[in-house]
């Protein structure tokens, strides 16, 4: 390792740990585990198995990882609008208002991850970072809207299976997620072959 | 007995998808119109005429530079970095009450009065626009005409609406001469011009320049 993959990792580590305490102090346990270990923890292991020494190439990273952006930010969209924030607070012990999720959610989580785009776009080790975090994350988290979110409100306040703010686009970019994922194992293990072969 | 009924011409050929390079210029007029008429409505007549401006020059940008050839992908760092900058833009005017300052300097051009809220303009100049942003880079990068046009928007609205801050207070007389926004909106501003200056640039314009 050198002394640049060392910065790069805990740099990583840094974002990782700090949102996950914040959102920790701010929105429980459940949104904790599903943002802080599903996305950055698992994210961060797959960075470090994958695309950690050899970036993914850019031409083949960024159209998935773009779309996959707007796709997340279209289902923040729905979340916002719907009230998630207060209805994640309502199944748990958090404090998310609509305004704290905004602040969160809406805008300080997009600044890291639309930077990760550029990252992606100059080959830069932390774009493979971000790009893990946010694959991962579609891949175990947006599940949960479907599968968790509503169970929970069900059990605890009845009325049955109903709708959960963000359900409806919570799946569309895990697709795209899975394809992001796809590529980076596939050109991860190219890489490493190259390399034993070398 | 009925198997006619299926019967056509239509076969299993490969047929590329290629529309004719005219539809783009529909698609962005439709497009932009709706936007610009969605803008008038849930946001007030300010918002829609600096939309309309931007929406406008973007255009006449895009028919020169980004319509017989695509925008090149050298020009994606720009836009994402213009995406980032608008979005801190729109978190200072969160924070410092920019709908509330609109609606006081322009009483009788916005009505009703709560047409324009700090969640409102959240949900639409920040949110909902960086997901048209986000696609136009995805689309910029197959070299669709569209996302040319989407690259270019955003340049132009990344210089006109930090810019129109500095408007307000010399169009209002009851504006205060720091209107929130003005901070990150210098940044912006400076990102704009430079993405634009390098779109503009024959070598980032055209793939084939």
């Amino acid at each position: 390792m050198t002394f640049k993959d060392i910065s790069y990792f805990i740099i990583a580590a840094i974002i990782s740990v700090g949102f996950t305490m914040h959102l920790f102090h701010t929105a429980d346990l459940l949104p904790t585990l599903i943002i802080g270990f599903c996305a950055l923890g698992c994210g961060i292991v797959f960075w470090l198995f994958t695309s950690f020494k050899h970036p993914t190439d850019p031409a083949l990273l960024l159209p998935p990882y773009l779309i996959t952006a707007a796709l997340l930010m279209l289902h923040i969209v729905e979340e916002y609008i719907f009230d998630f924030g207060p209805m994640i607070a309502g199944i748990t012990t958090g404090i998310w208002t609509a305004e704290k999720f905004l602040w969160t959610i809406g805008f300080f989580f997009p600044i890291i991850w639309i930077s990760g785009a550029y990252a992606i776009a100059r080959r830069n080790q932390l774009g493979g970072f971000v790009s893990c975090f946010i694959f991962v994350g579609m891949l175990l988290g947006e599940p949960t809207h479907l599968l968790i979110f509503p169970i929970r409100e069900a059990v605890l306040h009845g009325g049955g299976y109903n709708y959960f703010p963000g359900m409806w686009t919570a799946l569309a970019p895990l697709i795209t997620g899975i394809w992001g994922i796809s590529i980076i194992v596939t050109e991860a293990r190219k890489a490493k072959r190259a390399e034993s072969v070398a | 007995m009925f198997a006619f009924v299926f019967d056509s011409y239509l076969d299993d050929t490969p047929i590329p998808f290629r529309p004719p390079p005219w539809v783009s210029i529909v698609a962005v007029v439709a497009l932009t119109l709706t936007l610009l008429l969605a803008i008038f409505i849930y946001l007030g007549v300010w918002l829609a005429v600096i939309a309309t401006l931007s929406a406008v020059i973007a255009f006449g940008l895009w028919l020169k530079v980004g319509y017989r050839a695509p925008i090149s992908r050298r020009a994606l760092p720009g836009h994402v970095l213009l995406i980032i900058a608008l979005l801190v833009h729109g978190a200072e005017q969160l924070a410092g009450g920019y709908a509330a300052v609109v609606t006081a300097a322009f009483p009788g051009l916005v009505q009703p009065a709560n047409v324009i809220t700090d969640a409102s303009l959240a949900l639409s100049l920040s949110l909902s626009a960086t997901v048209i942003w986000l696609v136009g880079g995805a689309f910029a990068f197959y070299q669709a005409r569209v996302g040319g046009y989407i690259i270019l928007l955003l340049a132009v609205w990344g210089l006109a609406f930090p810019l129109s801050h500095v408007a307000l207070p010399l169009l209002s007389g009851t504006a205060p001469w720091w209107i929130p926004g003005m901070a990150s909106g210098a940044f912006a501003v400076v990102l704009a011009f430079a993405s634009l200056r390098s779109i503009l640039h024959p070598k980032i314009r055209s793939p084939q320049a």
